[in-house]
């Protein structure tokens, strides 16, 4: 985190450009539910802002007249006409040589993405964010998979909340949040699940609340998969978006392919860290809190400047309170989710072997 | 890449004078939590990441308090019915090892309460940790948190202006 005094005064510098764009520029106002709460998304309406909203087209609530707890300017800085001042918060001049450099300054927090081009800023005292993009026509794949998760990772952990790298399916409002890092199995599982009748809430990013049991919501209806694994995901062949681009990992929205299993939250009864193990049926192990806490934490915690703390103890709390599987995955999604779909049955029983 | 890192010295018995440093948590870049008997510890800007065990974790709480080095050697030894001397010298260097790590920063006060926890008695075995260090990756200047079949890709080059 970086906190000076030359930083608060660039940040304030900052948010005034900020809210000068949103009093001059058009705007079209569209209104979503995120993690339960309403929320108003102000788009740039002279560019490309409205193309990154797609992933989270299922959280729309265009009738919702509740007062937004978060107000969210979203702005293609090439179409929208809208150059940033120059600040050392762009220019990273205090950031670490190593390490993300978030910048904050009392209630304010901002990240810069120098390659990506996306500026994040959020008002914790006010509730009003900006994403700004360089050019939307560039921003890269992931960035249309996971819009503003910066913003949305401040805003969540300020009221005790988290969001976490995991996957997140269900089934009748029973939620099993799958755990670990890049390329450990979350989306395939997740999409196993989704293949089977679970209900989605994520396949890389999910938001968790403050509640107990604690509930998992959706905050992109994004799946994306290696392209090493299409083959398990060919009958989703058209749905995937990008196939063409060689360099990008395959990526769907599960509304286009399942819309009906979007969109409620989810009561967290387990935690299951995959394993890849081309098993010939998926072996479910209970592990202590503190394996799964290792597993869930660091990508979690180093993929968000500024929210580090509070999101680690809400992992913790989360590790704590529900039980924790190791899932040594079999080849066969159909399995796979007859295993997840078991777990909650057997959980009572597992975790009690957990504890010995 | 897991390193673990052990201090046990029980066959190096040393006379040692009471140690009354102080040190404390190198927040707010570091941050810790006690889960399950174990205390896992992320350095935000590093990105490395440990787990400390056994002894290791009951002292934790200890050190973040500010507790002097010499009290915590005191209640460890007793707890664990070991030689205050071992554990006074296995704790220096385990303390010095986080040090180094900028895990932990000397400190001339306490930082909370200074009453000594209540400890679970347990079998001495020495100060261990485990340094890991995959998750570095995560922690370029521009966060590509996207991997394809064969690991992490390249960092692209930056733009020229950030405009």
């Amino acid at each position: 985190m970086i906190e000076t005094a030359r930083a608060r005064g660039e940040l304030r510098d900052l948010v005034a450009a900020m809210e000068l764009a949103a009093q001059e520029r058009p705007i079209i106002t569209r209104r979503y539910r995120i993690a339960g709460m309403p929320v108003a998304l102000h788009c740039g309406s002279a560019g490309g802002a409205q193309e990154m909203l797609r992933a989270i087209e299922p959280l729309a609530a265009p009738y919702d007249a509740t007062p937004a707890v978060l107000s969210l300017y979203v702005w293609d800085g090439r179409g929208d006409g809208i150059v940033l001042p120059e600040s050392s918060v762009l220019r990273r001049d205090d950031a670490p040589e190593e390490g993300l450099g978030g910048y904050a300054g009392d209630t304010l927090r901002a990240f810069y993405q120098p390659v990506a081009g996306a500026l994040s800023l959020l008002d914790t005292a006010n509730g009003r964010a900006t994403w700004w993009l360089r050019d939307v026509a560039a921003a890269p794949y992931y960035e249309r998979a996971a819009p503003f998760k910066h913003v949305l990772q401040w805003w969540i952990a300020d009221r005790g909340g988290a969001m976490l790298h995991s996957a997140a399916v269900g089934i009748d409002g029973s939620g099993r949040l799958i755990a670990g890092p890049s390329g450990s199995g979350k989306s395939s599982t997740a999409l196993a699940c989704v293949d089977a009748g679970f209900a989605f809430a994520s396949d890389d990013y999910v938001l968790i609340d403050a509640t107990h049991p604690p509930h998992a919501h959706l905050a992109y209806a994004t799946a994306k998969v290696v392209r090493s694994s299409l083959a398990r995901h060919a009958h989703h062949k058209s749905h995937f978006r990008n196939l063409a681009m060689d360099d990008e990992k395959p990526m769907l929205f599960v509304h286009d392919l399942a819309p009906e299993r979007i969109g409620s939250p989810l009561a967290l009864r387990a935690i299951v860290l995959p394993v890849v193990a081309h098993r010939a049926a998926t072996l479910l192990t209970p592990i202590h809190p503190a394996e799964m806490l290792r597993a869930l934490a660091p990508s979690s915690v180093l993929l968000f400047p500024l929210a580090g703390d509070a999101a680690f103890r809400r992992m913790a709390d989360l590790c704590r309170e529900l039980p924790c599987f190791r899932a040594e995955l079999a080849d066969d999604p159909d399995d796979v989710a007859a295993a997840l779909r078991g777990l909650l049955a057997d959980s009572s029983s597992l975790a009690a072997r957990a504890a010995e | 890449m897991r390193k673990a890192v052990r201090y046990n010295s029980m066959l190096q018995k040393e006379s040692t004078a009471v140690d009354n440093r102080r040190f404390a948590i190198n927040s707010p870049t570091v941050i810790g939590e006690a889960i399950d008997g174990e205390v896992m510890v992320i350095n935000l800007v590093s990105g490395i990441y440990y787990n400390l065990t056994g002894t290791a974790a009951a002292a934790w709480p200890m050190l973040a308090a500010g507790i002097p080095l010499g009290a915590i050697a005191a209640a460890l030894s007793q707890a664990c019915n070991a030689d205050a001397a071992v554990v006074t010298c296995d704790l220096a260097g385990f303390v010095a090892s986080l040090e180094a790590e900028d895990i932990v920063r000397a400190t001339a006060y306490a930082t909370a309460p200074a009453a000594l926890p209540a400890i679970a008695p347990a079998t001495y075995a020495g100060f261990a940790f485990n340094r890991y260090d995959d998750m570095r990756a995560l922690l370029v200047v521009d966060p590509v948190h996207e991997v394809g079949d064969f690991g992490w890709p390249p960092k692209p080059d930056p733009p020229s202006t950030p405009r």
